[in-house]
C-alpha cells in the first residue's frame, strides 16, 4: 500500500511561525543593543523552554479536540510534593520518579474520565484542577516546605559548557521525541485521526479510548515535568506556582498555528510559538513596557496569530459540518470559529436556508 | 417584524428540551436547599448575619455565572469574564469617588463594551470563542492595570447600601439574587432574544434557516455577558469599597463550575440562567458548610471539584434517560395516533 502524504502539517504552516521568530529577533536586535548576545539568547531560550515543555501536553490534547485545564495544579502539586518529599528525607532520584508517577496517575484519572465516563474534557480537567488545588493546600498546609534536589536545580538553571542551558537540551530532546512520536507511531497518527473525526476513527477500528487516555497521561506528565523544573528554577515550591502558565500554554499552541478544534498542527509549531512569545516579551521588557502593556500586546498577538492561522493560512475558518456531535464534538463548538454568513448553508441538505435569508 | 413565522418560532422551543433544562435547574435548587438545611443544622440556626454573608459572597459569582450562561447557551464560551469583572471594578473605583453615579454607569458601560468587542471579534474575525476571549481577556487585564495599577480608589458612600447592605434584616444582595432569577427567567422564556439564543445554541444552521439574525444574536449574547460581569464588578466595588485590578481572576473557573452545576449543557441550547444562579449559591454554601463544620477550608476545592464532575455526570445521565423517555413517549403517542 502506498504511503499517504502527510497532509496534517503543511510546510508553510511550520515555516510562518519560525519566520516570525526570526523577524522578532531582528527587530529586537535593532531596538535593543546586545539583544543577540549569547547570554541574552541563552536566557531567552531558557524561558521559552519552560513554556515549551509545559505546552507539550496542551498541544497533544488540543490536537485531539480536547483541552486540559488541570495543568496549573498538576504543576503545583508536583512542585509541592517534590520539595516536600525532600524535606521528609527522601533521596532525590526516587523522589522525582514518585512525583512523575503521581503525575501519571493524575493524567490517567483525567483520561479515564474523558474516555470512559464521557465527561466533557473541560469540566473533567476543571474539576480535577480544583481537587489538586485542595490536595496541594492540604499537603503543604498553606506553606510548602523543602528544597529542590540539587540535580533538578542543575537541570533547570545550569548550562552545558556554560552556553547551552540544560533545560534547552531537554527541550530539544523532547521536541524531537514528540515530533517523531506524532509522525511515526500508531499512537501519534491516532491523535490526528481521532482529532479529525472521532466517529470515523471508531468505525475504522482505532483504539480511540486508549489514544485519549494516553494523551491525557502525557499531558499531565508534561505539566509534572514543568512543575519539577520550576521548583528547580526557584529552589523552592510555592502555592499557585502553575497558575500563570495555563493561558500561555494554550496561547503558544494557538500562536504556533495548531488548530484547536483538533487534527491539524504539530508540536514543532508550538515550539515556535513559545520562542515567538518569549522573544516579543523580552523586547517589551527591555524597552520598559510595563505589565499592562505586555498583557495588551499578548492579547493582540494571540488574536493576530489566530486570525492568521484560521483564515489566511488554512484558507478556511470553519471545517465542514461532518464533525461528530459527540462528547468531543460538543467541546468543538467552543473551539470552532463561527462560519461566515452563507457558508453554513453551502451543504445541500440546507437548501431551506435561502428562504430564511430573504425574509 | 412580528411575522407569523417568528411568532411560531417563539412557541416552538422543543418541549422535552425545555423541560429537561428546568428539571436540571430544579435539581440544582434542590441541592441548594439540601446544603442550606445542612448549614442551618450545623450552625444551630440561621440569623441575618449569616444570610448577609452568604448572599454577599454569592451575588458576584451568580452574576458572573449568569453572564457565562448566556454565552454557553449559544455553544460558545467566554474566558474573559474574570478580566471584565476586574476592569469594571477598577473603573468604578477610579471614577466613583469624584463622579458618583457616573462612575457606576461608566463601569457598566465598559463591561457591555468589552462584551461587544468579544462579540465582534468572534463574529467578524471568525476566531473561535475560546481563543478570542482568551486573547481579549489579556487585553482587558492590561487596560484594568492601566486604570488602576494597584488596589485602591474609592466608591460613592451610598453604593454599599445598594449592593451589600441590608433593608431591616433582609440583605440587599438576596433581593438582587431573587430579582436576577426572575429577570433571567423572563429574558430566556419571554423575549425574542432569549428564544433566539437558545435556538442558535441548539443548531446554528436551523436557527439561520428559521430567519433568526444569527450574528446579531451572537453579539448580543456577548454584550449580555459583559454587562453581567460589569454589574458583578460594581457589586464587588461596593463590597470592598475600593478597586482591585486582579479581583475578577478567581471568578472565571468558579463561574464555569456554577454553570455546570446549574445544568446548562456544554454543547449549547439546553440550560437556564436560574440554574446557574442556584449553582453559584451551591458553591458558596459548600464553603460556608465546611467553615461551620470546622473542616479546613482547604477541602473546599476538593469538594467543589467533585461536585462539578459529579453534577455533570448526573446531568448527562439524567439527560440521556430523560430524552430517551420523552422519545419513547412521543413514539407511543404517534403510534397510537397512527393505528
Amino acid at each position: 500500500m502506498a504511503r499517504q502524504p502527510r497532509s496534517y502539517v503543511r510546510p508553510v504552516e511550520v515555516a510562518v511561525p519560525y519566520l516570525l521568530v526570526l523577524i522578532a529577533l531582528i527587530a529586537g536586535a535593532i531596538a535593543v543593543p546586545g539583544f543577540l548576545s549569547s547570554s541574552h539568547l541563552s536566557s531567552m531560550s531558557q524561558t521559552a523552554a519552560y513554556v515549551g515543555i509545559i505546552a507539550i501536553g496542551e498541544t497533544l490534547v488540543l490536537l485531539l479536540g480536547g483541552i486540559d485545564l488541570s495543568l496549573p495544579y498538576t504543576m503545583n502539586i508536583a512542585a509541592v510534593l517534590l520539595a516536600g518529599f525532600q524535606a521528609s528525607g527522601m533521596s532525590p532520584a526516587p523522589d522525582v520518579l514518585l512525583v512523575l508517577l503521581i503525575g501519571l496517575g493524575i493524567g490517567l484519572v483525567n483520561g479515564l474520565g474523558v474516555a470512559l465516563l464521557d465527561i466533557n474534557p473541560l469540566v473533567m480537567t476543571l474539576g480535577m484542577n480544583g481537587i489538586l488545588q485542595g490536595f496541594s493546600l492540604i499537603y503543604s498546609n498553606g506553606s510548602p516546605i523543602g528544597q529542590a534536589p540539587s540535580f533538578v536545580v542543575t537541570l533547570s538553571t545550569g548550562s552545558m559548557g556554560s552556553v547551552m542551558p540544560w533545560v534547552d537540551v531537554l527541550w530539544i530532546a523532547l521536541t524531537i521525541a514528540i515530533t517523531l512520536m506524532l509522525v511515526f507511531t500508531t499512537f501519534g497518527r491516532g491523535i490526528y485521526a481521532v482529532g479529525s473525526n472521532r466517529r470515523a476513527s471508531e468505525l475504522s477500528g482505532m483504539p480511540v479510548r486508549r489514544t485519549l487516555v494516553l494523551a491525557y497521561v502525557l499531558s499531565a506528565l508534561a505539566a509534572t515535568v514543568g512543575g519539577i523544573l520550576l521548583v528547580g528554577y526557584t529552589g523552592q515550591a510555592r502555592l499557585g506556582l502553575g497558575e500563570e502558565y495555563l493561558l500561555p500554554a494554550i496561547a503558544v499552541v494557538v500562536i504556533g498555528g495548531t488548530s484547536i478544534f483538533g487534527g491539524k498542527g504539530s508540536y514543532v509549531q508550538t515550539a515556535a510559538g513559545a520562542l515567538l512569545i518569549t522573544v516579543i516579551e523580552s523586547i517589551l521588557v527591555t524597552v520598559n513596557i510595563d505589565q499592562s502593556g505586555q498583557d495588551i500586546m499578548y492579547g493582540v498577538i494571540i488574536l493576530a496569530m489566530a486570525y492568521l492561522a484560521e483564515v489566511a493560512i488554512s484558507g478556511r475558518g470553519a471545517r465542514g459540518g461532518g464533525l461528530l456531535r459527540g462528547r468531543l464534538g460538543s467541546l468543538r463548538g467552543w473551539l470552532q470559529p463561527v462560519p461566515k454568513a452563507g457558508e453554513a448553508q453551502a451543504a445541500p441538505p440546507d437548501t431551506g436556508a435561502q428562504v430564511g435569508d430573504r425574509a | 417584524m412580528s411575522s407569523p413565522r417568528a411568532r411560531r418560532a417563539k412557541r416552538a422551543l422543543p418541549r422535552p428540551i425545555a423541560r429537561l433544562a428546568w428539571q436540571r435547574a430544579y435539581t440544582s435548587a434542590a441541592l441548594m436547599l439540601a446544603l442550606f438545611i445542612v448549614y442551618v443544622f450545623l450552625n444551630h440556626g440561621f440569623g441575618w448575619i449569616e444570610a448577609l454573608g452568604i448572599s454577599n459572597s454569592a451575588l458576584p459569582l451568580a452574576l458572573a455565572a449568569a453572564g457565562e450562561t448566556f454565552v454557553m447557551l449559544t455553544n460558545g464560551i467566554d474566558l474573559s469574564i474574570g478580566s471584565v469583572i476586574s476592569l469594571s471594578n477598577v473603573v468604578c473605583a477610579a471614577l466613583g469617588a469624584d463622579h458618583g453615579a457616573l462612575g457606576i454607569i461608566a463601569a457598566l458601560a465598559i463591561g457591555a463594551a468589552a462584551g461587544l468587542v468579544n462579540g465582534l471579534v468572534v463574529s467578524y474575525m471568525r476566531i473561535a470563542p475560546l481563543i478570542a476571549t482568551l486573547a481579549t481577556s489579556s487585553i482587558y487585564m492590561g487596560i484594568a492595570l492601566i486604570v488602576l495599577s494597584a488596589p485602591g480608589g474609592a466608591v460613592p458612600p451610598w453604593l454599599p447600601n445598594w449592593t451589600v447592605g441590608s433593608i431591616g434584616t433582609i440583605p440587599v444582595a438576596a433581593i438582587w439574587l431573587l430579582v436576577s432569577v426572575l429577570l433571567a427567567w423572563i429574558v430566556l422564556r419571554r423575549t425574542r432574544f432569549g428564544i433566539n439564543l437558545q435556538a442558535l445554541g441548539g443548531s446554528e444552521s436551523a436557527a439561520r434557516s428559521a430567519g433568526i439574525k444569527v450574528t446579531r444574536t451572537r453579539i448580543g449574547v456577548y454584550v449580555a455577558s459583559g454587562f453581567c460581569c460589569g454589574l458583578a464588578g460594581v457589586i464587588l466595588a461596593g463590597l470592598t469599597q475600593s478597586g482591585e485590578p486582579t479581583i475578577g481572576t478567581v471568578y472565571l473557573l468558579n463561574a464555569i463550575a456554577a454553570v455546570v452545576v446549574g445544568g446548562t449543557s456544554l454543547s449549547g441550547g439546553v440550560g437556564t440562567i436560574a440554574g446557574s444562579i442556584f449553582g453559584a449559591i451551591v458553591l458558596t454554601l459548600v464553603s460556608s458548610v465546611l467553615l461551620v463544620s470546622g473542616i479546613s477550608t482547604n477541602y473546599q476545592y476538593i469538594v467543589t471539584g467533585l461536585i462539578v464532575i459529579g453534577a455533570l455526570l448526573a446531568h448527562s445521565l439524567h439527560g440521556r434517560l430523560g430524552l430517551r423517555a420523552a422519545r419513547r413517549a412521543q413514539q407511543a403517542q404517534t403510534g397510537v395516533a397512527a393505528s
